[in-house]
């Protein structure tokens, strides 16, 4: 028995699911798809674009390293060598500096000052790459045209071989320094990832490593870095990602010249500069279209990168480090 | 041979471990003191040419008093207007992965995609709104700009949404329907409303992230050395200006770029500073 | 205590799946009106499927079958398709954890009810009160409806989770052990409550606690590894169990 009246039921209860809820699932989804879609939408757009100089030039588009405005002859191997020794560069100066720095903030580094040194390589890494750039430019690239190229072209030039690498003379600019400073730029940004891939594995595993007498180094080599292979991997390749389409880190030190060197020293040119120092001057349509093929390589070399980074960085978001 | 020899390391596994173990530091203490010396660099640049001027004046022709007073509004125009139309659509499809798409593949594919646009190089984005509206309507305009920085937006607050979304517990999924609450008035009411702050923490970020993007804006903004009231025109903004100034051979330009630099430095990691603390009063 | 001819819901053969496990076999048993019934058995055993299911939370993940039936009001509520919300309202839920949503300990209570119905002010803030006052909870939290519900301890937290489940005014309310996340005084109001609240709902209570099953339930029912192994007027279950697993059980020789 009730003690008080029953309230009368406002809503009508007809079992059909109220527009409202279709409405916002729809919108919510409708988002999604939308999201998504900018993703197929670049790629149309820049194919599209692209077509007028993929088809004049065909498949020696890739092969061809002229760069001519005046006669309208376009290849791509000189942004797309440089793209990929700069990233290379980047790499090799970044990757070891990262994670040399992560194992030193996990493993070694002092309690107390931990938390504000990882917080500060997080903070590092959203500094704009414009920064990185404009000191690259002003800062870097005098001081090593007036101190480390001399001494280099000296000492290494006469080298046979590796000489080759060290031609030319000390511009400050070029193929090194953008790599360098691009190295830089993705250092914090690899060191904070591959933090996290320390932090996420169980501490259980590096517990049983000290307790059977292994010193640091032991448990980073046979632990830590074994466990932690595709995470390390997945935080490289995202920062290579980074590297390949980075814009303006580049674009202050490369020197913008359109041919292949062997010296590391020389101006080149990578993807991304050429298109932030030509295209909005480019006047014809070919030229345009050579620019946007440009474009769209980068954009499928990207994708590829990317895509194996969020493949092999999946699993620690699922909390296991391997 | 003794107990305690028995259990010491060998000299070798001992300086082993010094040595690589001392490569780590030195591996942090260089990138450590790279970075510091690039921002040393910027305050010492950008404070010694920090002025009221900075804010009053336009940007001057070589050789004249000039500030970046059409840059710096470009700048906050272009980023106001990219954020208020990536926030409702990032938010809505934060949503959309969260909570509809929990178990529909269709979620896993849209997730993975939003990754890759995640870190996509930005200034394809340019290349985009370059064909997709500058070459549509005829000239560069600030529209434009702001819709390339609402791309690059997106997906920060896309990802953010989503995690955030994830942590609000299921019990009060469950408590919220077994009321017999529409599930989209528990999403609005209940999950957007428990995740505020931390929804807010991404849209700050996306704001710090598109607040220094140079390489969108080129294409689709590009520059204006004059205060223009318009967004239909091409505008200035901060990074292009910094690009442009720290180009060139003058001096005085090359003294307001650090300048510029400073103030966009400052205002990104202001922001990532004000992100963390949201994040942390969270916990 | 004779079963009450009036059955307000009716579990018919209710087998239900989840992936390839069976949780629930042919279950079969009645919930009449105005009366307690606890739901005892080991962890696993299929209790709070079976609760779940009443109100159809199970929904809210794939991956289920269900077949049998139902019957609330003689309606088969596994039959109905789409809009669940008014099935929902009719019967209410509260967890074992407290879940008050994060806002005021007024909005928690007048969300759910505006929801429903169109009230002016003065009329909420009388549902809000009663709804309180029912739940043993108005005297505590009268003076301060504005605070967060958050800011509540657990046992009052659990109260005003039980104020908003019966504001909306449900014929069923499912109680999934409610009190096994509480200390024992919060333990014995939650019981008291429950005690007073029988003459208005049907209630259904799943609970791992035996003296609090011996003590609130007008009805006892057992499961063991998802049957309806035995159910009864609870001093008869507790007194003479007819079948040797329940003796098992409330003589602590398993789960």
């Amino acid at each position: 028995m009730r003690t008080e009246p029953p309230l009368p039921e406002a809503c009508a209860d007809n079992g059909r699911t109220p527009a409202s809820e279709h409405a916002f699932r729809l919108l919510c989804r409708a988002a999604a798809v939308t999201v998504a879609g900018f993703l197929l939408a670049v790629f149309v757009v820049l194919a599209v674009n692209a077509a007028p100089a993929l088809a004049a030039f065909g498949p020696g588009f890739l092969t061809t390293q002229v760069w001519n405005p005046v006669t309208e002859r376009f290849g791509a191997v000189a942004p797309i060598f440089g793209t990929l020794i700069t990233s290379l560069i980047a790499m090799l100066v970044g990757v070891p500096l990262a994670v040399g720095s992560a194992l030193f903030l996990t493993e070694i580094c002092p309690h107390r000052l931990r938390t504000s040194l990882i917080v500060g390589v997080e903070l590092l890494a959203a500094v704009p790459s414009i920064i990185y750039g404009m000191w690259g430019l002003l800062v870097f690239a005098p001081f090593l045209a007036n101190h480390v190229q001399p001494f280099l072209i000296d000492r290494l030039g006469p080298l046979p071989l590796l000489g080759a690498l060290f031609q030319g003379p000390p511009f400050g600019i070029g193929t090194l320094t953008a790599g360098l400073i691009l190295g830089l730029m993705v250092l914090p940004f690899i060191a904070s990832v591959a933090c996290q891939v320390f932090f996420a594995i169980d501490p259980f595993l590096r517990e049983a490593a000290y307790g059977v007498g292994a010193t640091t180094w032991e448990v980073c080599r046979n632990v830590l870095m074994p466990q932690g292979r595709a995470g390390l991997l997945g935080a490289s390749m995202l920062g290579l990602g980074r590297a390949l389409g980075e814009t303006m880190a580049v674009t202050f030190v490369i020197g913008n010249a359109h041919r292949v060197s062997a010296s590391l020293f020389a101006p080149g040119t990578t993807i991304s500069a050429s298109l932030a120092n030509e295209f909005t001057e480019a006047v014809g349509d070919l030229y345009l279209s050579s620019l946007q093929a440009l474009g769209l390589i980068l954009f499928v070399i990207t994708f590829v990168v990317l895509a194996l980074a969020r493949l092999m960085l999946r699993h620690i978001e699922k909390g296991d480090a391997r | 041979m003794s107990r305690t020899d028995r259990f010491a390391l060998s000299a070798r596994r001992r300086w082993r471990n010094r040595i690589l173990m001392g490569l780590c530091g030195g591996a942090a203490a260089t990138a450590l003191l790279a970075l510091a010396l690039i921002l040393w660099r910027l305050i010492l640049g950008g404070g010694a040419a920090l002025s009221w001027d900075i804010l009053r004046l336009t940007t001057p022709p070589p050789g004249s008093k000039g500030g970046l007073l059409n840059p710096i509004l470009g700048s906050l125009a272009m980023s106001g207007a990219g954020i208020a139309a990536a926030a409702p659509l990032g938010v809505l499809a934060g949503t959309y992965l969260a909570e509809y798409g929990r178990h529909e593949r269709l979620a896993h594919a849209i997730r993975f995609i939003n990754d890759i646009l995640l870190s996509a190089p930005s200034i394809i984005i340019g290349l985009f709104v370059y064909s997709l509206m500058v070459v549509p309507m005829g000239h560069f305009s600030g529209w434009a700009g702001a819709l390339a920085l609402a791309l690059v937006a997106v997906p920060v607050i896309v990802r953010t949404t989503e995690d955030v979304l994830r942590l609000v517990p299921a019990s009060l999924r469950e408590a919220a329907v077994a009321l017999g609450i529409p599930y989209w008035r528990f999403i609005v009411s209940v999950a957007w409303r428990s995740a505020r702050v931390g929804i807010l923490t991404g849209i700050l970020l996306a704001v710090a992230r598109i607040s220094g993007e140079t390489a969108p804006l080129l294409f689709t903004a590009l520059n204006n050395q004059f205060l223009s009231s318009s967004m239909n025109a091409p505008t200035a903004s901060l990074p292009v200006v910094i690009f442009q100034f720290a180009m060139s051979p003058y001096a005085d330009w090359q003294e307001l770029a650090w300048a510029g630099a400073l103030l966009i430095s400052a205002s990104v990691l202001l922001l990532n500073i004000c992100a963390r603390f949201l994040a942390r009063r969270r916990r | 205590m004779t079963q009450p001819a009036s059955a307000k819901i009716s579990v018919r053969n209710l087998d239900f799946h989840y992936g390839a496990n069976q949780a629930l076999k042919s279950v079969c048993i009645d919930f009449p009106d105005h009366h307690v019934t606890s739901l005892i058995g080991p962890s696993g055993c299929g209790k709070s499927t079976l609760l779940r299911a009443i109100n159809r939370i199970c929904d809210l993940y794939p991956g289920h079958r269900t077949s049998g039936e139902i019957l609330l009001d003689g309606e088969n509520i596994l039959r109905r398709h789409g809009d669940l919300t008014a099935l929902r309202a009719k019967v209410g839920m509260v967890f074992q954890k407290p879940t008050p949503f994060p806002a005021s300990i007024y909005d928690n209570i007048a969300f759910p009810v505006g929801l429903r119905r169109r009230l002016r002010k003065p009329e909420m803030d009388e549902v809000v009160e009663r709804a309180l006052r029912r739940a043993a909870l108005w005297n505590e939290v009268k003076d301060k409806l504005k605070t967060s519900g958050l800011s509540l301890s657990g046992g009052q937290q659990q109260r005003l989770c039980i104020a908003r489940a019966i504001a909306i005014e449900p014929d069923v309310l499912l109680l999934d052990e409610p009190a096994s996340a509480l200390d024992p005084i919060s333990t014995a109001q939650i019981d008291e409550l429950i005690w007073e609240l029988r003459t208005n709902f049907c209630i259904i209570i799943v609970t791992h606690n035996l003296q609090q099953a011996a003590r609130i339930g007008d009805s006892t029912a057992f499961m063991y590894l998802g049957e309806m192994v035995e159910c009864g007027p609870t001093d008869a279950i507790f007194s003479n169990p007819q079948e040797k697993r329940t003796q098992d059980y409330i003589t602590g020789r398993f789960g």
